[in-house]
């Protein structure tokens, strides 16, 4: 009993940390094709903003997480109007132009936040089962992630906001013949996936040290997990990140957690090989059959 | 300016890069009245419609929509001025379901001056496949369904002139005939505007509408519908290459 709810919980963890690692990816390089490899640094934005207003302003630390999100919205925001805008549509000068701000960002969080920041206390509490101890926090953090993913699914494939984003996605100028103004489409869904990486930067805050580099923990988990995805990526995420979780988990069980890594690259590798349009696409040819 | 001319052309040219396409074309629809403009392939028909549109700028000359200069106004003022266009191949956005493809022009749109469900049912009523198929995904549709789903797209905010280019290619004789009973039908009880382009012959004459040539992206001939209301005459004034 208590060795299943150890393989569950170390299962959550790993599903919740995959899924907030991608979800803001899911909406700009899955959905608008952006390869945006400054994903890391979205997130650190959204740590630093919810570390440094909690210490600073002294803030609780929901407040500060709120603000830390919010602090990463206008931080996609200006990027997206200075720079991302001339890049919709040209994937490999994104490549190039999102490392050079990943690049910058990082580099002014060391001059200016040092090489590392006080932390927040982890929130909650632990509990005991058996011989181990858990913490309540990341049991919140599977579900929140969840509850988060379902948002998205529910904001970007049944809301009138998220039938206009899929449709100037896959063709701006039919779309603008339709009435669709698509600067500001793009601009909205920009910064919603901007916020998203802010969120998974509130979220693990509270669990990890704080330091200029701390998104690049993230962004690798975040690139296979949307690409396993495929085309339609808040169809596929979770069974995606089910997936990647299970065998990294079981790996790392067994191993150690490095090779659990090279293990979900491998798994990578083969589904790309066979299921060339990720489980998303799997899911939508058994559904229409 | 006639007084009840709703779309004027005047001395439009546009292309692409360098080339010229369109090169000094006029014209102007009056409302209520259906204009057809037919030529053989690559002659720029398509080119006028997407200048029309705003989707291809200006080179030079003027366009007007009910008296105001719209010739560097953005595609999405344009449609929320009243154009609806149903593009050639239809383009269907395939990750929308049919519903979602239909509504698309009214979730632009903050306010409309109509019950858009009511809008929505009598559309559905025109084309009751729409209806039948409104949650399946709008790929998944015949090319005939598909062309039925572009113009159910345009009609559903109301516009006051419809563009359509080459609603009948590759579409069975049956549809097509269909479709020109709408648009006519529309055209007289409902006092719509259209904008044909059109190669089908027999789908030209049933419009029963003038009908302009374009070769090498000119206007070459105008003809009056009496010219051309049957698919004889229609065939003989026009030689078109197929
Ligand atoms: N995107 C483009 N870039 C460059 N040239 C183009 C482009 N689209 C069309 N052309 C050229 O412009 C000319 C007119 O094309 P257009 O599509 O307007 O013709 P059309 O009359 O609509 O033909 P069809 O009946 O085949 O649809 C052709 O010579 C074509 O090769
Ligand atoms: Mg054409």
């Amino acid at each position: 009993m208590v060795f299943l709810f150890n393989i569950f919980y170390q299962l959550g963890d790993s599903l919740a940390f995959l899924l907030l690692a991608a979800i803001g990816l899911a909406v700009i390089f899955g959905m608008m094709k952006i390869i945006n490899l400054a994903h890391g640094e979205f997130i650190t934005v959204g740590a630093y903003g919810t570390v440094v207003s909690g210490k600073v302003l002294n803030l609780p630390l929901p407040i500060a997480m709120a603000f830390g999100v919010l602090v990463t919205v206008i931080f996609g925001l200006i990027l997206e109007k200075f720079i991302i805008r001339y890049l919709y549509g040209r994937p490999l000068d994104s490549v190039v132009a999102t490392w050079g701000i990943s690049l910058i960002v990082s580099q002014s969080f060391l001059v200016i936040f040092g090489p590392s920041y006080e932390g927040l206390q982890t929130p909650m509490g632990n509990f005991q089962l058996g011989e181990f101890s858990y913490s309540e926090y990341r049991i919140f953090l599977i579900f929140f992630a969840l509850f988060l993913l379902s948002l998205l699914y529910y904001l970007f494939m049944k809301t009138s906001f998220g039938t206009l984003a899929r449709a100037t996605i896959e063709n701006p100028s039919i779309s603008s013949s339709m009435g669709v103004d698509v600067k500001s489409v793009y601009t909205a869904t920009f910064a919603i996936g901007a916020g998203l990486a802010g969120v998974t930067g509130a979220l693990y805050a509270p669990t990890m040290t704080i330091v200029p580099s701390i998104g690049q923990a993230f962004i690798v988990s975040a690139f296979i997990t949307v690409v396993t995805a495929g085309a339609s990526p808040f169809v596929g995420l979770v069974p995606a990140a089910a997936f990647l979780g299970t065998v990294q988990t079981s790996v790392t069980f067994f191993y150690k957690s490095t090779i659990g890594l090279i293990a979900i690259l491998c798994a990578v590798i083969l589904i790309i090989r066979y299921l060339p349009n990720g489980f998303s696409g799997l899911i939508l040819k058994t559904r229409s059959k | 300016m006639t007084k009840n001319s709703l779309l004027k052309i005047e001395n439009l040219s546009s292309g692409y890069g360098s080339t010229i396409i369109v090169n000094n074309f006029s014209f102007e629809v009056n409302k209520g009245e259906i204009l057809a403009i037919t030529g053989s392939n690559g002659m720029g028909k398509t080119t006028l419609m997407k200048t029309i549109m705003g989707l291809l700028e200006a080179r030079e000359g003027k366009i007007s929509f009910k008296e105001e200069d719209i010739t560097n106004s953005s595609p999405d003022y344009r449609s929320k001025s009243g154009i609806g266009y149903v593009p050639q191949g239809r383009e269907i956005f395939s990750a929308l379901t049919v519903e979602q493809n239909i509504m698309l022009p009214v979730y632009t749109r903050k306010k409309m001056s109509f019950n858009v469900n009511d809008k929505l049912e009598e559309i559905y009523s025109l084309f009751p496949i729409l209806k039948e198929k409104r949650s399946a995904n709008g790929s998944s549709l015949s090319g005939g369904q598909q062309q039925q789903l572009a113009i159910a797209r345009a009609l559903i905010f109301d516009p006051e002139i419809i563009i359509l280019d080459e609603p009948a290619e590759g579409i069975q004789p049956s549809i097509v005939s269909f479709i020109g009973k709408i648009l006519t039908d529309l055209s007289k009880n409902l006092k719509k505007t259209f904008i044909v382009v059109e190669q089908n012959i027999s789908l030209i004459s049933q419009l029963n509408s003038d009908c302009i040539l374009v070769e090498k992206g000119i206007l070459t001939k105008k003809l009056k519908s009496s010219e051309i209301n049957t698919v004889e005459k229609a065939r003989n004034l026009l030689s078109l290459h197929n």
